[in-house]
C-alpha cells in the first residue's frame, strides 16, 4: 500500500472517527425523542470555542480545559431539552424539528455576535506529528486521541445501551413510549439522558475537530450534515449504522479527493451523493428493515 | 376486598368526563371481567386506577390504601400490574430485556432474576426465545411477553387490557387458561375483554358498562345466561 493511501485512510479515520460522535448523538436522540435535533451540529461548535475560550483566552491547559468545555455544553443540551423540547413532547414531531432549526440558526447568530465571522484557530506549533507504522502515516496527538477516545466511547455507549439498567429504558423509550411509562419508566429523566450523552458526545467531537480544522460559525452545520448523511447511510435511529455510516464518509471523502477522483471543490458535495444515492437506491439505510417504522 | 372503586367520575384532559360514578370491586383469589359496548369506557376503569386518566370524583382503594391520585410509578409500588392493550411490548428489545424492563421500579437485582426465572418457567416460550428481539414473536408469543412482564412484578392485581385481541382461537384459549393459572397462584385479575363470552366463562364476577356507567353486575355464569347479556354483547338473538 502506498504511502499516500495510507495517509489518506488515516485522514479519513480521523475525520470518520468525528463524524461518528456526533452521529451518534444525532441517532440516539432520534430515536428517544422521535426527532431529528438539527441544532445538534452547533453543539459541535459551542464545543469547540468554548474549548478554545478555555485553553487559549482563559489559559488552562488541554485536559482542564476540554473537560470543562465538555461539562458546559452538557448543560446547554439539558437546558435545551428541559427549555425548548420537554414542552412539545407529545406534540407532532415536526414542531420540536423546526424548534431545532430555528435553535440553529439562533446559535450560529450568537456565535458571530460573540466571536465574529472571522476564522479561529486553537492549534500551534507545540503539536508535531508522529510518524506512525515506519513512517507511513504522520499523524498529530490530537488525531490519535480522537481515533482511540472515539472508538472508546462508541464502545462504550453500546455497552451502555445494552448492558446498564438506565441504557436499557433508554432503548426500551425508543422502542415503545407508552409501555415504558405503564411499566414506571420516567421519561423526563429519559430524555435528559439522551440529550446529555448526545451534547457530551457533540462537544468531544468539536473539541477535537477544533484542532483539525478552523473555527468558524458555520463549522456546526457541516459536520452535522456530514453526520446527518451518516445516520441516513447506516439506517435512522441505529447506532452501529450511524457508526459505520460515519467511518464511510469520512474515507470516502478523505480517498476520492486525495486520489484526485473528485475536484477537492467538490468534497462538501460527497455526503449529500451518497445521501441521494442511498436514499434512490437502499432508503431504508444499511441496517434498515424494510418497510417498518422504526417507531410504534 | 382488594380493590375498590367508589363513585368514580373521570376523563382526559379538558374532555368530557367518561366515566360517571362508577362502582366496582375485586376480591382476593378472583377474576373479574368488564365487558360493554365499544366506548363504554371499560379500558378507561383500567387507566383510572393506573393513574393515567383525570379522576374527577370518587375514589380507588387498593387494599387499605387510597391510591386516587397517585402516580403511576407509585400504583406499580403498591403492588398493580396492568397489561394494556394492543402494541404493550418493547420490539426492539429482546424477550429477556423486556422482561427486565417489566421490573424497572424494582430494586433487588436477585429477586428479579428469581422472578425472571419464574416467569420463564410459566411461558416456556419465552425462554426458548429470550435473546430474540420481540418484534419477530407471533401475536400470541407477545401477549405472553406482555403478560410476563406484568408478572415480573408479582402483583397482587393484575389488570388486562383486551388480552385476547387480534389473537387465533386456539392461542386465544391458551392465554385465558393462563389467566387462570395466575388467578390461582394468588393474583387477582381485572379484565376489560371483548369477547365476552369467553371471558366470562373464566370470571369469577362480571360488570356490564354501558356509556360510562354500571348497567349490570353479578356472577360470571349468570351473566352469560342474562338475555339482555347475550343480546347485546354475545351475539345470542332473543
Amino acid at each position: 500500500m502506498s504511502e499516500l493511501v495510507a495517509q489518506l485512510i488515516w485522514n479519513g479515520l480521523v475525520t470518520g472517527a468525528l463524524i461518528a460522535l456526533v452521529a451518534l448523538g444525532l441517532t440516539l436522540i432520534y430515536g428517544v425523542a422521535g426527532f431529528i435535533q438539527f441544532a445538534h451540529g452547533e453543539m459541535v461548535a459551542l464545543g469547540a470555542y468554548s474549548f478554545m475560550v478555555m485553553h487559549k483566552l482563559v489559559g488552562w491547559d488541554i485536559f482542564p480545559s476540554a473537560f470543562a468545555a465538555v461539562c458546559f455544553i452538557i448543560i446547554v443540551g439539558l437546558l435545551f431539552e428541559k427549555v425548548f423540547f420537554r414542552p412539545v413532547r407529545d406534540a407532532d414531531p415536526m414542531i420540536p424539528l423546526v424548534i431545532s432549526i430555528g435553535l440553529s440558526i439562533g446559535l450560529q447568530a450568537l456565535i458571530l455576535i460573540f466571536w465574529g465571522p472571522n476564522i479561529l484557530t486553537i492549534s500551534d506549533t507545540s503539536f508535531r506529528s508522529l510518524s506512525l507504522f515506519g513512517g507511513k502515516i504522520l499523524a498529530t496527538p490530537s488525531q490519535i486521541w480522537a481515533v482511540i477516545l472515539s472508538l472508546l466511547l462508541m464502545i462504550g455507549t453500546t455497552i451502555f445501551l445494552h448492558k446498564t439498567k438506565i441504557g436499557k429504558s433508554l432503548r426500551a423509550v425508543a422502542s415503545n413510549r407508552n409501555v415504558a411509562e405503564v411499566f414506571g419508566i420516567n421519561v423526563d429523566t429519559s430524555m435528559t439522558w439522551i440529550f446529555g450523552v448526545g451534547a457530551g458526545l457533540a462537544a468531544i467531537s468539536g473539541i477535537f475537530l477544533g484542532f483539525e480544522q478552523n473555527l468558524e460559525p458555520m463549522m456546526g452545520v457541516i459536520i452535522a450534515i456530514k453526520a446527518f448523511s451518516a445516520v441516513i447511510l447506516g439506517a435512522v435511529g441505529s447506532v452501529r449504522g450511524a457508526i459505520i455510516g460515519a467511518f464511510l464518509i469520512g474515507l470516502s471523502e478523505s480517498l476520492l479527493v486525495g486520489l484526485g477522483i473528485i475536484p477537492s471543490g467538490f468534497t462538501a458535495a460527497i455526503p449529500f451523493v451518497i445521501l441521494i444515492g442511498m436514499l434512490l437506491l437502499k432508503p431504508e439505510g444499511l441496517f434498515g428493515k424494510r418497510f417498518q417504522s422504526l417507531r410504534q | 376486598m382488594i380493590l375498590e372503586i367508589k363513585s368514580l367520575t373521570a376523563g382526559y384532559g379538558s374532555g368530557p368526563s367518561i366515566l360517571q360514578n362508577i362502582n366496582l370491586c375485586l376480591h382476593e383469589n378472583e377474576i373479574v371481567t368488564i365487558i360493554g359496548p365499544n366506548g363504554a369506557g371499560k379500558s378507561t376503569i383500567l387507566k383510572s386506577i393506573f393513574g393515567l386518566t383525570d379522576v374527577r370524583a370518587g375514589k380507588i382503594i387498593h387494599g387499605s390504601r387510597d391510591i386516587t391520585h397517585l402516580k403511576t410509578d407509585q400504583i406499580i409500588r403498591s403492588g398493580i400490574a396492568m397489561v394494556t392493550q394492543g402494541k404493550n411490548i418493547f420490539p426492539d428489545l429482546t424477550v429477556e430485556e423486556n422482561l427486565e424492563m417489566g421490573a424497572f421500579t424494582r430494586r433487588d437485582t436477585s429477586e428479579i432474576q428469581k422472578r425472571k426465572q419464574e416467569v420463564f418457567s410459566f411461558f416456556p416460550v419465552l425462554e426458548k426465545f429470550k435473546s430474540k428481539k420481540t418484534g419477530i414473536l407471533s401475536g400470541g408469543e407477545r401477549q405472553m411477553v406482555a403478560i410476563g412482564m406484568s408478572l415480573m412484578l408479582a402483583p397482587e392485581v393484575l389488570m388486562l387490557d383486551e388480552p385476547s385481541i387480534g389473537l387465533a382461537p386456539k392461542v386465544m384459549q391458551e392465554v385465558f387458561s393462563k389467566i387462570q393459572e395466575i388467578k390461582n397462584a394468588g393474583t387477582a385479575i381485572l379484565m376489560v375483554e371483548q369477547n365476552a363470552a369467553k371471558a366470562l366463562e373464566i370470571s369469577d364476577r362480571g360488570y356490564v358498562l354501558e356509556l360510562g356507567k354500571n348497567a349490570l353486575e353479578g356472577s360470571g355464569k349468570n351473566l352469560l345466561k342474562n338475555p339482555r347479556v347475550g343480546e347485546l354483547y354475545l351475539g345470542k338473538s332473543k
